[in-house]
């Protein structure tokens, strides 16, 4: 069959390749670019067709992030009564839930479109951090919905819930209970808030739900169609439960080859304590069912909790309100150990650390394992990295490490950091990108969907502006050019997944997967990065129209 | 419903020594054993049924299994099996809060039993002051129903009453004992009522256990006494007086008797020590802030011999 050749023209193309950084059209075959400069330069390279769809628009490589997880997909299973607008998969909006009487109204609602009374009515991305002036949410709020119908609040941390009463009296949840982990009144009644795990595990049906949603094939497409209509080209789902478990690669691995399924899914799979004697093996097994659009390139571990569940690992003076609940999740003693396989195969370790002191840990094996086994290239990525301290940097920096910066909480938690986590100082240096910018270590930026919305135009916008909800802008001197948010969500984060050789510019022999926007991002005002249009993305040579005229989560209507 | 106790402490505490110990004589008991890894687990071979790499079947119907992410699964699914177990031991990992581990406890079928916590009496001093592990492994000790030290053969006595006063403070109401490699099984007793209020997520408004409510003085035996004497003075109720433990010089006795005191329930018990040292012996008094006089205190127990540090 003869392989046809597609020239795009366009306004413009930012290619974050060196020659050419700017040019006006580029030729696709195979899937491939074949060449990026002038239309005559494309022709140039033999017969071609012209396709002018996107002769208005501006492209820039498809955008990459390196820390997401297709559990940002489950918004397709469970409605969703988070805080913030959420845009949906299919182009809707999920409208934000900002009062108790929204919250009846929108259940109202749903419960509604049941119709056998015994099914259970299960939502969420709640978060109560955002409540701090309103009593708990509790069985009250939701019994004005239905006294006979289970109701499950799952809460965004998914560390909490809230039921209904109808829910406790199905689980014969009362007074005599000997949980410890449950709301109660100052009568020792349960008040329908279920803490923790174990806790929620006993509304076992709807839990169970939520655990099984999780490795679900539609939450994976839908995710994949949540990253189209944000730009992303190749997302990661990282940390995911995969290794020991080849039959889920094999049922991803079908998923993705489907030629409708519209982002390539780079999946880290969590090393464990229990991955057995030949961890490496696993990775290489799992590898083994890796195509054009899924891919096993890195391990992730996560070590500590989160700063706003008081759960990440702080150095003194610990947090600036609430109780320190920090935890490890791995004893710092056995983490060399555990990554020690995977640093010796040669394969890149990515890290979760919120907290500083999680960071310093991360640090300290890494520094271990290359006195050992002396690695040039080995891009071990310091993940979140949110309150990585300056000495921290340079030590990453003298490593030879990444890192990638979930700066989206800038936004979406900033003044929640500022005002009760960490408080003022910290909160203007967390997710310090002008810091690495000017110490010239490899950075990316990124998401963390389904925690906040995938949507990279935003976290553009974040890290070059540095605004939170109320207007407060958190540490000028941390902001970053358009032009390197840019390169830290493109090339910078493909780098991270060592993925650079095939993703995150545009140049010959690369795949062609393109983000198509209406406007610049390095030439608009910064404050209007999150408001541009995106048409869709181009994957492998294949266009994928947006449900969305916007890319961004949070862009003007 | 079948009673599950928590075996937690942090690295080196000795939780794989003190499971192997209890998976090589059950003692007639069927028991499902919920590990973070094998690599420990120290089995003999004539005694493995069957094994795969998640779960290792004993010829004496026990069984040991590795928890998965999905602890839920793994608790309902040793809940449910068939024959049903008798006992379901659970290793926390080295930095897992094994109080929270235990409400998992509450699913049906099963039913708490303890939380039982072991202290490396040669490293639990640096441990709980350590920058990275020290809340880690106060809130560990906190949370337990019994504290088991072990490796007390490696130090002295003075060591180890340092330690137990240190775990005192710690973890006021917890039980404390010494590891008895021959009788492992004396350490599953029922826990009345598990008491360390739980805390979850972003619910800010439960404080520490015990952090704020409780204070502790400590007093020295000046002379040897008598288990008589002791009694005496300890055998009714102290205002106040949450607990008192340490050790006591008992004449006659070879080495310094373990004394506790919780309410007005008192026991002396023979404590394997590195060292007989009598010269140095004394208690920690845990008393609740307000409500326990120490002066009055002091006063009411000179005639043992007790001076106040």
């Amino acid at each position: 069959m003869p392989t046809s050749t597609v020239v795009y023209p366009a306004r413009l193309i930012r290619t974050l390749a060196p020659g050419t950084p700017e040019a006006t059209a580029v030729a696709v075959r195979d899937g491939r670019i074949v060449a990026v400069g002038t239309v005559e330069e494309c022709l140039s390279w033999g017969p071609a067709e012209v396709d002018d769809t996107f002769a208005k628009h501006v492209i820039v490589p498809g955008f990459v992030d390196a820390h997401s997880h297709a559990t940002e997909g489950m918004w397709s299973q469970i409605p969703y009564v988070g805080w913030f607008d959420r845009p949906m998969p299919d182009g809707s909006t999920a409208q934000g839930i900002q009062n108790y009487d929204d919250l009846v109204n929108r259940l109202l609602q749903l419960d509604q479109e049941i119709d056998d009374p015994n099914t259970s009515l299960l939502v969420g991305g709640f978060d109560p951090i955002y409540f701090r002036g309103s009593p708990r949410l509790d069985r009250f709020v939701l019994d004005r919905v239905s006294l006979t119908r289970p109701i499950l609040v799952m809460h965004a941390s998914l560390h909490l819930a809230t039921g209904n009463s109808a829910l406790l009296r199905k689980y014969d949840i009362t007074r005599q209970h000997p949980s410890k982990s449950l709301g109660r009144d100052e009568h020792g009644e349960p008040d329908g808030e279920l803490r923790e795990p174990p806790a929620m595990s006993l509304a076992r049906e709807e839990f169970r739900h939520v655990v099984a949603m999780m490795s679900d094939p539609g939450v994976i497409r839908f995710f994949a169609q949540a990253a189209r209509n944000a730009g992303v080209t190749t997302a990661s789902d990282l940390a995911a439960n995969y290794l020991g478990r080849p039959e889920v690669a094999a049922t991803v691995a079908a998923v993705t080859a489907d030629p409708s399924f519209c982002v390539r899914l780079a999946v880290a799979p969590q090393p464990r304590l229990y991955s057995g004697d030949d961890p490496v093996g696993a990775l290489n097994v799992l590898r083994n069912h890796a195509n054009e659009k899924l891919s096993f390139p890195v391990v992730k571990v996560v070590l500590d909790g989160s700063i706003q569940g008081w759960t990440a690992m702080i150095s003194a003076p610990g947090y600036y309100t609430g109780e320190d609940h920090g935890e490890f999740l791995y004893p710092p003693e056995q983490l060399t150990d555990l990554l020690r396989p995977f640093h010796k195969a040669g394969v890149t370790i990515h890290c979760h650390c919120n907290g500083d002191m999680a960071a310093e840990v991360f640090l300290d094996s890494v520094e271990t394992l290359l006195r050992e086994s002396p690695w040039a290239d080995h891009r071990h990525t310091v993940q979140h990295a949110q309150l990585i301290k300056p000495a921290q940097l340079h030590r990453a920096k003298a490593l030879g490490m990444s890192v990638n910066f979930f700066v989206n909480h800038l936004w979406f938690l900033g003044d929640q950091h500022h005002d009760l986590t960490v408080g003022p100082e910290r909160a203007r240096r967390m997710n310090p990108c002008g810091s690495a910018a000017r110490l010239g270590i490899p950075f990316s930026i990124h998401s963390d969907a389904g925690v906040t919305p995938i949507g990279q135009l935003h976290t553009m916008w974040c890290a070059v502006n540095r605004i939170t909800v109320s207007g407060r802008v958190l540490g000028a001197d941390e902001q970053i050019t358009p032009a390197e948010a840019l390169h830290a969500v493109t090339l910078g984060a493909a780098r991270q997944l060592r993925m650079d050789h095939t993703v995150g510019s545009i140049e010959i022999g690369k795949y062609a997967d393109f983000a198509i926007l209406e406007d610049d991002p390095l030439t608009v005002d910064p404050l209007a990065i999150r408001d541009i249009g995106l048409w869709g993305t181009v994957l492998g040579g294949t266009p994928h129209r947006s449900t969305r005229r916007r890319g961004s989560p949070t862009a003007m209507p | 419903m079948i009673p599950v106790t928590i075996i937690g402490g942090y690295l080196g505490a000795g939780k794989t020594t003190l499971i192997n110990s209890l998976l090589r004589d059950p003692g007639g008991r069927r028991i499902a054993v919920l590990v973070n890894d094998f690599g420990g687990i120290n089995i003999d071979a004539s005694l493995i049924a069957s094994s795969n790499a998640t779960t290792i079947a004993l010829t004496n119907g026990c069984a040991c299994c590795v928890l998965s992410d999905d602890l839920g699964e793994a608790f309902t699914s040793v809940a449910n099996a068939t024959p049903p177990f008798d006992e379901i031991i659970v290793e926390a990992s080295g930095v897992a809060d094994p109080r929270r581990l235990a409400e998992w406890a509450n699913l049906p079928g099963l039913r708490q039993r303890s939380v039982i916590v072991l202290a490396d009496v040669v490293t639990i001093s640096d441990r709980v002051d350590d920058a990275y592990l020290g809340k880690t492994v106060r809130r560990q000790l906190a949370g337990a129903d019994t504290v088991v030290l072990t490796k007390t053969d490696l130090v002295t006595s003075e060591s180890v009453a340092a330690v137990m006063q240190l775990v005192a403070v710690i973890a006021p109401s917890a039980s404390l004992t010494t590891a008895s490699a021959d009788e492992p099984w004396t350490l599953f007793k029922d826990c009345p009522t598990p008491r360390v209020k739980m805390w979850s997520g972003d619910v800010e408004t439960l404080s520490e256990p015990h952090s704020s409510v409780h204070v502790a003085y400590t007093f020295r035996f000046s002379r040897p006494v008598s288990a008589e004497e002791v009694n005496v003075h300890f055998g009714q109720p102290i205002a106040g007086l949450v607990r008192a433990k340490g050790f006591a010089p008992v004449g006659g006795a070879p080495s310094p008797l373990l004394l506790q005191v919780v309410g007005s329930t008192m026991n002396l018990t023979p404590l394997e020590v590195a060292e007989d040292n009598k010269q140095n012996c004394s208690i920690v008094v845990i008393g609740i802030d307000g409500l326990f006089d120490v002066q009055q205190f002091a006063h009411a127990v000179s005639p043992l011999g007790l001076v106040r540090v």
